[in-house]
């Protein structure tokens, strides 16, 4: 019986790590895949998206985030309508009652 | 970021089969190396470009057959309607998309390791419209209708 981890994955993935000047650096990644198999069809979607770099120095582990400062912008900005609506609605039924 | 959505991507499906594997290749894409690309070395610097990924692909494959009496069958005196006239078909068809989009860069000097984000201005731009337009849809929307029920 397949399950659907078969067909979905959602992780975090470690990519090799690599050395400068004594620092380590291990880079880590969000990912996506789904893949669906229909008999003589098929389809599949990643999305692979990089999270954060492991820095490693003199013993000391450092996680070091990586910001889509373009994503946040878009969703802050899509958000930002969403609540102006909802505050607009509220406001408009207020004054109905 | 390596060769492997450009390799997907080029890559012509001729059997369900050779589907199944480029599906199964399109896993590769989950990879870290992927989204990291090769450190480049400037100076004392070494820098890395951390890119987003995204790529759909899909195909399809489909056939058929069947058999009327023929217009010769059909007719006394031919064959008696002995012959038959069969057909088979079939085709396929698969399209796919991929999308990258630099997230960061990676600068590894003497000072440390730094990461520089890289904004998509256009993007950004592109959702304040929408955003701007959806807004202006909803309360446009909102002062009619207050207007007819008022």
């Amino acid at each position: 019986m397949p399950q659907l981890s078969d067909y979905i994955l959602w992780d975090t993935v470690t990519g090799e790590p690599f050395e400068k000047d004594g620092t380590v650096m291990t880079p880590l990644t969000q990912v996506l895949a789904v893949q669906l198999p229909f008999g003589p069809a098929g389809a599949g979607f990643v999305w692979n998206r990089p999270v954060a770099l492991l820095v490693e120095r003199d013993g000391d582990v450092q996680r070091v985030p990586i910001v889509d400062v373009t994503r946040i912008a878009q969703v802050g900005l899509l958000l930002g309508v969403l609540v102006a609506g909802l505050l607009a609605g509220r406001r408009r039924r207020n004054q109905d009652e | 970021m390596n060769e492997i959505p450009n390799e997907i991507m080029v890559t012509a499906v001729r059997t369900p089969a050779e589907g199944m594997a480029l599906l199964e290749k399109l896993t590769q894409v989950a990879q870290p190396e992927v989204v990291y690309s090769r450190p480049i070395q400037e100076g004392n610097y070494t820098v890395i470009t951390a890119s987003e990924v995204a790529m759909g692909y899909g195909f399809g494959f489909g056939g058929g057959g069947g058999w009327a009496p023929s217009q010769e069958a059909e007719s006394p005196e031919t064959t008696g309607g002995a012959r038959e006239a069969a057909g088979a078909g079939g085709g396929g068809g698969g399209g796919g998309s991929s999308m990258a989009r630099p997230v960061a860069v990676i600068a590894i000097g003497p000072d440390g390791v730094k990461v520089e984000p890289v904004v998509d201005v256009t993007k950004v731009v592109l959702a304040f419209f929408t955003a701007f337009g959806g807004m202006f849809l909803m309360f446009s929307r909102m002062w009619r209708f207050s207007r007819e029920g008022g």
